[in-house]
C-alpha cells in the first residue's frame, strides 16, 4: 500500500496520541475545523502551526510520511490559492497579465486560505494516522448515539462506514487485477480519444461492480450466519472509557483555544 | 448431544423452478463427522445454509438437537451451529482480526470480559494470536480462513459446518486448515459437516453423503466409497495415496486391512513386517 493511497492511513506507533480516546480526538478535530476559519491574525496562524507540529511530533510518525500522505490535497490547495489570487480585487495592483490584474489583497487572501486549509488537512490527517478506522467509527457512533432516539440509524451508518473501510484495500487490489486483465486483452487506459478511454473505464467498472455485488451478498450471508440482527442488544468489544490522559489532553486543548481567543482580541 | 436431522426437506430458490433439494432426509449423529460431496450445483451449499436457517425449506423440517429450525429459533440455532464459507475475503467482517472474531460474540451480547477471554482462546486454538491486530489485507487466504474458523469457535458451537472452506486456498493453506480441522476433531466434542472436493478430507470423515441433483445418492463410509471406482470417477475424486498404495500392495500379494490414515497404514505395515 503506497502512503499516498488514502489521506493519512493508520500507522501504529503506540504514541500517547494513538492511545487517546477517539471521541476526544474527533471532537478536537471538529472544533479545530470550526475555529481555524476564525483565525485572521498572524499570531493565530503561528499558534495553530506550532500546535499541529507539536501534535505531529508527539505521534512519533515521520513528518515526511505525514506530508506525503496529504500530497494529493496539495493540488487542490494550489488551485484554491490561484483562484483567490485571481478573483480578489483588493489592495494595490501588483502586476497585470493581459486581462488579469493581481492585487496584494488577493495574494494575502490566497495565502491565508491555503494556510487554513493546510492546517485543517494536516490536523485531520493526524486523526486518521493515529486512529484505526474502526475506532473512528466507534467514536462517531458513541458521539452520535443520542440521535438514535430521534430515529437516525447511527449504528447502521457506523457499520456501513466500517465495512466500506474494510473493503477499500480489497477493491483496490481487485481494480488493479481487472485493469491488468483488461490491458492484457488489449484495452488501453492511457491513450486514445476521450470516448475510447471512457469505454476502457467501463470495461473496468462493470466487472468491478459485478464482483462487489457478489461480495456484498456473501458478506450479508456471513454476517447473518454469525448471528447479526441489527444494532439492538449487541455488546461492543471496544470499551470507550475516558482515561487520565484524555482529561489532560482536553485541558491542554482548552488552554490552546483560550490562547487563541486571547491572541485574536 | 448435537445431532442434525433433515426430514423430507425440499427446497427451491424460486417458484416454477425445479427443486434444488428434493425430499432429502438424513441424520447426522452427535460427534459424528460427515463429508458432503457432489458435483457443483448439486445442492451442497444449500444444505449447509438450510442447517443454519439462512434459508427456509418449502417442505419438510430440519432439526438441530431436536429443535426445529424456523424463524423463531434461528438466532438460537446460530449460536449452536457455526458455518465457515468458501471465500476467505467475503466473510471477514471486522477491520482487524480481533474485531472480526469479536463480531459473532457482540451479536450474542456476550459481556466484554468474557469476550476478551474467548477471543484470545479461539485465536490461540487456530494459532493466530500473534496476528490479533492485523488487518485482512495483510493476511493470506489461509490465514483469513483460520480467522473465520476462530470467529466460529469463539461462539462455542456444538456443530461446525465447513462449506468448501479450503477450495480457494493454495495447497499449503489447504493443508494447514485441514490439519487444524483434524486437530479440532480429536480435541473437541463437536459434530462436523464438511462440504469438500478434497479426498484427504473425505478419508478422515466417519461417513460420506454423496449429493446428486438435490438427492442423496449414496450414504456410506469413506472405505466403501474408495472401493467404488465408478463413484470416484463420477465425482472426480482422486484415490487417496494410502488407498492407492494398499491396492497396489494387494496386487503384489500383500493384503492390508484397509488402513484409513497414515498411522493405521504404518501400524499395519509394521505388523506385516514383523509377522512375515
Ligand atoms: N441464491 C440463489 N438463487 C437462485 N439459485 C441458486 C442460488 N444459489 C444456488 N442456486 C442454484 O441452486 C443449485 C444448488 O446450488 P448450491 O447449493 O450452491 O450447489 P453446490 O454448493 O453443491 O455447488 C444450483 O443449481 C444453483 O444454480
Ligand atoms: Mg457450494
Amino acid at each position: 500500500m503506497t502512503p499516498s493511497f488514502l489521506i493519512g492511513q493508520y500507522i501504529s506507533t503506540g504514541s500517547v496520541i494513538h492511545r487517546l480516546d477517539p471521541r476526544i480526538k474527533l471532537v478536537m478535530v471538529f472544533i479545530f475545523v470550526f475555529i481555524v476559519f476564525f483565525a485572521n491574525h498572524l499570531y493565530s496562524y503561528v499558534l495553530f502551526s506550532t500546535f499541529v507540529i507539536v501534535v505531529a511530533l508527539a505521534t512519533k510518525i515521520r513528518l515526511s510520511y505525514i506530508l506525503k500522505g496529504i500530497m494529493p490535497v496539495g493540488i487542490f490547495l494550489l488551485f484554491t490559492f490561484f483562484l483567490h489570487v485571481v478573483m480578489t480585487n483588493e489592495g494595490q495592483a501588483l502586476l497585470t497579465i493581459g486581462p488579469l490584474t493581481i492585487y496584494t489583497g488577493g495574494v494575502i487572501r490566497g495565502i491565508e486560505i491555503s494556510v487554513r486549509l493546510f492546517l485543517l488537512v494536516f490536523f485531520t490527517s493526524l486523526l486518521t494516522l493515529t486512529t484505526p478506522p474502526m475506532a473512528i467509527t466507534d467514536g462517531l457512533e458513541k458521539l452520535l448515539s443520542p440521535l438514535k432516539k430521534v430515529g437516525v440509524p447511527v449504528h447502521e451508518f457506523a457499520l456501513m462506514v466500517s465495512i466500506t473501510l474494510r473493503f477499500i484495500p480489497t477493491l483496490m487490489e481487485e481494480t488493479d487485477k481487472i485493469s491488468k486483465a483488461q490491458a492484457s486483452r488489449g484495452v488501453d487506459f492511457r491513450s486514445g480519444s476521450l470516448k475510447s478511454r471512457a469505454y476502457a473505464v467501463v470495461s473496468l467498472l462493470i466487472p468491478l461492480f459485478i464482483s462487489s455485488f457478489r461480495r456484498a451478498d456473501d458478506l450479508a450471508l456471513a454476517m447473518e450466519a454469525r448471528g447479526y440482527r441489527g444494532g439492538e442488544g449487541r455488546t461492543n468489544i471496544r470499551a470507550l472509557i475516558l482515561q487520565k490522559r484524555d482529561y489532560v489532553a482536553m485541558i491542554l486543548y482548552g488552554l490552546m483555544i483560550l490562547l487563541f481567543i486571547f491572541v485574536q482580541s | 448431544m448435537s445431532w442434525i436431522e433433515f426430514r423430507h426437506v425440499s427446497f427451491r430458490y424460486h417458484e416454477n423452478e425445479p427443486w434444488v433439494l428434493d425430499d432429502v432426509s438424513f441424520v447426522v449423529q452427535s460427534n459424528e463427522s460427515v463429508a458432503l460431496i457432489g458435483k457443483n450445483g448439486s445442492g451442497k451449499s444449500t444444505i449447509a445454509k438450510l442447517m443454519i436457517g439462512l434459508l427456509q425449506p418449502q417442505a419438510g423440517e430440519i432439526f438441530i438437537d431436536g429443535q426445529i429450525v424456523n424463524e423463531e429459533t434461528i438466532w438460537d440455532i446460530r449460536s449452536q451451529v457455526g458455518l465457515v464459507f468458501q471465500n476467505p475475503e467475503n466473510q471477514f467482517v471486522g477491520t482487524t482480526v480481533y474485531d472480526d472474531v469479536a463480531f459473532g460474540l457482540e451479536n450474542l451480547a456476550v459481556p466484554r470480559e468474557e469476550m476478551t477471554h474467548r477471543i484470545e482462546r479461539s485465536l490461540q486454538q487456530v494459532g493466530m494470536l500473534a496476528y490479533r491486530d492485523r488487518e485482512p489485507h495483510d493476511l493470506s487466504g489461509g490465514q483469513k480462513q483460520r480467522i473465520a474458523l476462530a470467529s466460529v469457535l469463539a461462539v462455542e458451537p456444538k456443530i461446525l459446518l465447513l462449506d468448501e472452506a479450503t477450495s480457494m486456498l493454495d495447497p499449503h493453506g489447504t493443508e494447514s486448515i485441514n490439519q487444524l480441522f483434524r486437530q479440532l476433531k480429536r480435541e473437541q466434542n463437536m459434530t462436523h459437516v464438511t462440504v469438500t472436493h478434497d479426498t484427504e478430507e473425505v478419508m478422515y470423515a466417519d461417513r460420506v453423503l454423496v449429493i446428486d441433483q438435490g438427492k442423496i445418492a449414496e450414504d456410506c463410509t469413506p472405505r466403501q466409497l474408495f472401493c467404488r471406482q465408478e463413484l470416484l470417477d463420477e465425482y472426480g475424486l482422486r484415490i487417496p495415496f494410502i488407498v492407492e498404495l494398499t491396492n497396489e500392495l494387494y496386487k503384489q500379494g500383500i493384503s492390508l486391512d484397509d488402513p484409513m490414515n497414515h498411522k493405521e497404514l504404518l501400524d499395519q505395515l509394521w505388523t506385516f513386517h514383523l509377522t512375515e
